[in-house]
């Protein structure tokens, strides 16, 4: 069986608070009881040893009267007070905190009063007196008499046991200091004390408590904005949470730094496949222009040259011109023309701007936003516009004839999109992993540069370009901030 | 009138006379209860004065119980003084005697001696352990100028204890006769320091009427 466990602080402060509670409750239980049972177990100690010494003393007393001489009746008080001192120290001294002696019931006398194991017998009090006095009253009819008397912190156990007829009572006395009385009963400082300090051990789960909520809570929100905005970073925190926090900025900076290395490393191989595919597609045309040209030549000297040849070289020398305008804009990231403008009027424009292809393909392009009369966002007009463009001619070029594209756009809190969806087969799996790739092309006329030379643009801008592909057909998502970021634009 | 108080005074004077009597006469009686006790126990210390060959416990008492019956001589006009002097005196030479009888031929031990030994050594013990609460209430008594500058109440714990340690060891050689004499010879010194403790205090005064 599995416990269930709350996760949540409140829960366990509550859970901890009140399972302290408890424990201070029987905790208090517990010492009341302990010290309640520890006293009666010495006064039940007491008692036995009073009892003991009470019979010896009556045992050691008819003994005397039997052997020891003259008879202690015949004698003044104060006489028979030294033989029954004697007497009396002699049996006590084996009692440890025990005194006793006699006491003579006409004119409540007490005789013979010694405490041996303590010193100097210290006389009774009134109180004491009086107990006594109400227990030798006893044994003159039963025999034995037992009394405690417990006045605030002192305990005092008298035992007396009746010597003979009109002789007295033989009596044992101890004295005790109460436990219960100076922690329970009458000093309750140090259970109020207990309960303070309760209620500070719980003030400082609270606190504990508030001061973990509000750090996590910090952390949190610092999180969901770095997630946002990766150039947040989360504010100063006291304690041990500003410790996470500041490894989490620390993090954050080394993310970014990272990236930056990763793009500067990402352009690097980027310019090698440029490199590469810029020498493998201005040889071809080179080779036609210059065949054409010797052609041109031979023509020229046999005095049969025609237009065609001159032709065929301007056609090669205006495709090295498309590729060395993609190129161009490939390679200029700096954005010359940023400044906030309506992304659905560039998106009409752009879709304006294709109506011939589609036309030849009998394509419908439909233009649909969120309800927003425009959505402005910081951006270079034409580079964006152009995106758009390599996007719609893609997606014409992949739909099949009288197929239909959806064009979207929309907002978003701090961002605005815009999407572009063909009605093709979509995008091979295989194919997937490359189709941003500089001069990667499954068209044999494609250059294999304008989704890349859009990604590079967006990515510019500080936005993102991906693509969702099914088999009802593939849709590129241009995602763009709204307004101009510090880091984005670098 | 005249005759009335003529009588009267005749009572008066009879009365007194009478009184007069009846005190002389109980001063008489005490003093010579008084005698005879000094007659009796001079006669006992002459009788135990004639032991042969007196150990150093004979010694000790004959001297202490001599010394005690000459203050008790001197204290006759205390009448309670006289008495636990004399007593302490009478305890002395009593437990000479039971030296002395602690020395004669021992009979064949019985089961019931053993016993009966044990029991009385027990009794006698317990009454040595109160020879030294008793020897330091008598002190005001045993030091006073009368007596003797050896008379130290230690001497009569040392005694005391020393008889009961022979009564002991007279046990163990199953002389039980013997251990309970000694032993007994033990309480009476003890039974002394007593009466000499009690004589320290103050006789008590008689009565007043109200």
């Amino acid at each position: 069986m599995r416990w269930p466990v709350p996760h949540g602080f409140r829960a366990q402060i509550a859970i901890i608070s009140a399972a302290s509670l408890a424990v201070t409750g029987l905790a208090i239980i517990l010492i009341r009881d302990v010290i309640s049972s520890t006293e009666s177990t010495l006064v039940a100690g007491a008692r036995q040893q009073c009892e003991a010494a009470c019979r010896e003393l009556k045992r050691q007393y008819h003994e005397r009267s039997a052997y020891g001489g003259d008879s202690l009746q015949n004698l003044p008080a104060e006489a028979q007070d030294i033989s029954l001192k004697g007497l009396a120290a002699t049996v006590l001294r084996s009692y440890e905190g025990v005194e006793g002696g006699f006491y003579r019931e006409a004119g409540a006398r007490i005789l013979g009063h010694v405490y041996p194991t303590g010193g100097k017998a210290p006389g009774l009090s009134e109180r004491e007196m009086a107990l006594l006095a109400s227990a030798a009253a006893e044994t003159e009819r039963s025999g034995r008499a037992i009394r405690t008397g417990v006045w605030g912190r002192d305990i005092a156990v008298v035992v007396a046991e009746l010597v003979g007829p009109g002789e007295g009572a033989a009596w044992a006395l101890r004295r005790l200091v109460s436990l219960r009385d100076p922690v329970v009963e009458k000093r309750r400082w140090w259970l109020v004390a207990l309960v303070l300090s309760a209620m500070l051990g719980m003030g400082g789960i609270v606190s504990v408590w508030y001061a973990l909520r509000a750090g996590v809570a910090g952390i949190n929100s610092g999180l969901r904005k770095l997630e946002e905005h990766f150039d947040h970073r989360l504010p100063s925190i006291p304690g041990e949470f500003g410790e996470i926090s500041r490894a989490i900025n620390q993090m954050a900076e080394r993310r970014m730094a990272l990236e930056a290395e990763l793009r500067k490393q990402d352009r690097l191989a980027a310019l090698g496949k440029v490199v590469a595919g810029v020498a493998h597609e201005i040889r071809n045309p080179l080779n036609s222009i210059r065949l054409a040209l010797e052609l041109l030549d031979r023509c020229l000297k046999k005095g049969t040259a025609r237009p065609e040849e001159v032709r065929a070289a301007i056609a090669e020398i205006d495709r090295l011109d498309l590729i060395l305008t993609r190129l161009l804009a490939f390679g200029r990231p700096v954005l010359t023309d940023r400044r906030p403008q309506d992304l659905i009027a560039l998106a009409r424009q752009a879709v304006k701007l294709v109506q011939d292809p589609s036309r030849q393909k009998n394509i419908e392009i439909t233009f649909e936003t969120d309800g927003s009369a425009e959505l402005v966002a910081d951006v270079d007009g034409p580079q964006i516009q152009q995106v758009l463009i390599n996007l719609l001619l893609n997606a014409i070029e992949a739909s099949p004839p009288s197929g239909r594209i959806e064009v979207r756009a929309g907002g978003e809190d701090q961002s605005v999109h815009v999407s572009v969806a063909d009605s093709g087969p979509g995008i091979p799996e295989s194919v997937q992993p490359h189709v941003f790739d500089a001069f990667f092309t499954t068209r044999p006329d494609g250059a294999g540069l304008g989704l890349s030379v859009s990604r590079e643009i967006v990515a510019n801008h500080g936005g993102s370009l991906s693509f969702q592909s099914g088999p009802n057909g593939a849709t590129f998502n241009v995602v763009l901030p709204m307004e101009r970021k510090a880091a984005g634009e670098a | 009138m005249g005759k009335t108080i003529g009588v009267l005074v005749t009572l008066l004077a009879l009365a007194g006379a009478s009184v007069a009597r009846a005190d002389k006469d109980r001063r008489k009686s005490q003093e010579e209860k008084q005698r005879e006790r000094i007659e009796e126990l001079s006669r006992k210390l002459a009788r135990r004065l004639k032991t042969p060959e007196p150990g150093e416990e004979n010694k000790f008492l004959h001297a202490r119980a001599s010394a005690l019956l000459e203050r008790a001589k001197q204290a006759r006009q205390d009448a309670y003084l006289f008495d636990r002097l004399s007593r302490a005196a009478d305890d002395l030479l009593e437990a000479s005697e039971s030296i002395f009888e602690a020395g004669e031929p021992e009979r064949d031990p019985e089961d019931d001696d053993r016993e009966e030994a044990a029991r009385a050594l027990q009794r006698y013990y317990f009454r040595a352990q109160q020879a030294e609460y008793f020897a330091g209430l008598s002190k005001p008594v045993l030091s006073a100028p009368a007596s003797s500058p050896e008379a130290e109440p230690d001497l009569y714990v040392k005694y005391a204890r020393s008889l009961y340690q022979q009564g002991r060891s007279a046990y163990d050689g199953q002389r039980y006769r013997r251990a309970k004499k000694l032993g007994e010879a033990s309480a009476k010194v003890v039974s002394a320091l007593e009466n000499l403790a009690q004589a320290s205090v103050r006789a008590p005064e008689p009565p007043r009427l109200e």
